[in-house]
């Protein structure tokens, strides 16, 4: 499982690759999308620096230390701190999306489609979610479920829709 | 897609679950393509969503919210047909009458003017009166003639509208 230990800690290209992604997810779970991407910057550049200053020496524990890095960040993310730290984030962002890989971006046309193919509650529950970032709660009282329910139908419905990107057809329910 | 990745950002992991998942996430390599991807889904939704209603047949509620923000002429039909004028328009948006107070669920067919469908918004959401449906000038400019036919659950057709798209 742990490969880490082929991570070579001088190379922050490299670096930055392997763990913003898993930061970004990391944080849409706890945060929704409105500050993770600042919180995920701001978590890697911690990550860059705590190595710079050989605090991470060992590339072995190096997922459990970012790891104790994310949640850290999260305890201290309100939404004032997320503003100021968001020059600072984005000073470090230019640098790292030049160091990112290029990712082939998800199919619009075909995400489309698959929404749409989506029963209503699940599209809703989906979009209420992910765009309009209602909590659960929220979602729950609009809808006549419970916490539990929404939560279970938004799990079904995002793997209804990866299933229905990842093939063939598309379009099909 | 890793489908507990899925599960993890739905938030449908009981609390030791979801602190074992974390531990793997940051410590399996093979999980971070999949995390790449799950990512991109979301900002595709979001991104969707940015261009428009990701979905071309609206609530009244969404429909509302709409106009807020962009230039939306609703139309009425008169005998079955919609005449559109894009120019300064961002959407067009029009009516489809019909009586749907037994229906339990509807499909909107998007069809050629041969009567093919090309496209189905399974699900769609209505009321007793009707439905809503709305397409960017965009969309709208590239189809001079949308054919909509809507259909319950037992494939009955239930209306049908076309709206002829005029740039001007």
């Amino acid at each position: 499982m742990n490969e880490v230990t082929q991570v070579d800690l001088t190379d922050e290209q490299a670096l930055c690759a392997r763990w913003l992604p898993v930061a970004r997810v990391f944080f849409r779970r706890h945060v929704g999308v409105g500050a993770s991407e600042d919180l995920a910057q701001e978590a890697t550049v911690a990550l860059l620096e705590a190595v710079r200053a050989e605090r991470m020496r060992d590339p072995t524990r190096i997922g459990g230390f970012f790891l104790g890095i994310c949640r850290n960040v999260l305890r201290h993310s309100a939404r004032d701190r997320v503003r100021q730290l968001r020059a600072y984030s984005r000073m470090h962002h230019d640098e790292q999306h030049e160091q990112e890989e290029p990712r082939e971006p998800i199919d619009r046309a075909r995400l489309w489609a698959c929404l749409n193919a989506l029963g209503g509650r699940a599209r809703e529950v989906l979009l209420r979610t992910y765009v309009e970032e209602d909590s659960a709660a929220e979602i729950a009282a609009a809808l006549a479920l419970t916490d539990v329910n929404v939560r279970v139908l938004r799990h079904r419905s995002l793997a209804t829709l990866a299933r229905c990107l990842e093939s063939r057809e598309g379009s099909h329910r | 897609m890793n489908d507990e990745l899925l599960e993890y950002l739905a938030g449908a992991m009981s609390g030791p679950r979801e602190e074992d998942f974390e531990r793997r996430l940051f410590d399996d390599a093979s999980l971070l393509d999949a995390a790449s991807r799950a990512v991109d889904l979301l900002d595709g939704l979001r991104a969707l969503s940015a261009q428009g209603p990701p979905v071309p047949i609206v609530s009244e509620s969404a429909l509302a919210a709409l106009t807020r923000t962009a230039h939306v002429t609703m139309h009425e039909p008169v005998d079955g047909r919609v005449v559109a004028h894009l120019a300064g328009q961002d959407f067009v948006a029009a009516r489809v009458p019909a009586d749907l107070g037994d229906a339990r669920h509807v499909d909107v067919l998007f069809c050629t003017p041969e009567g093919t469908p090309y496209f189905r918004v399974h699900d769609a959401p209505f009321t007793s009166a009707g439905l809503l449906v709305v397409c960017s000038a965009h969309v709208a400019r590239a189809t001079p003639l949308l054919f909509l036919r809507v259909v319950d659950e037992r494939g009955g057709t239930r209306a049908e509208l076309c709206i002829e798209n005029r740039d001007g």
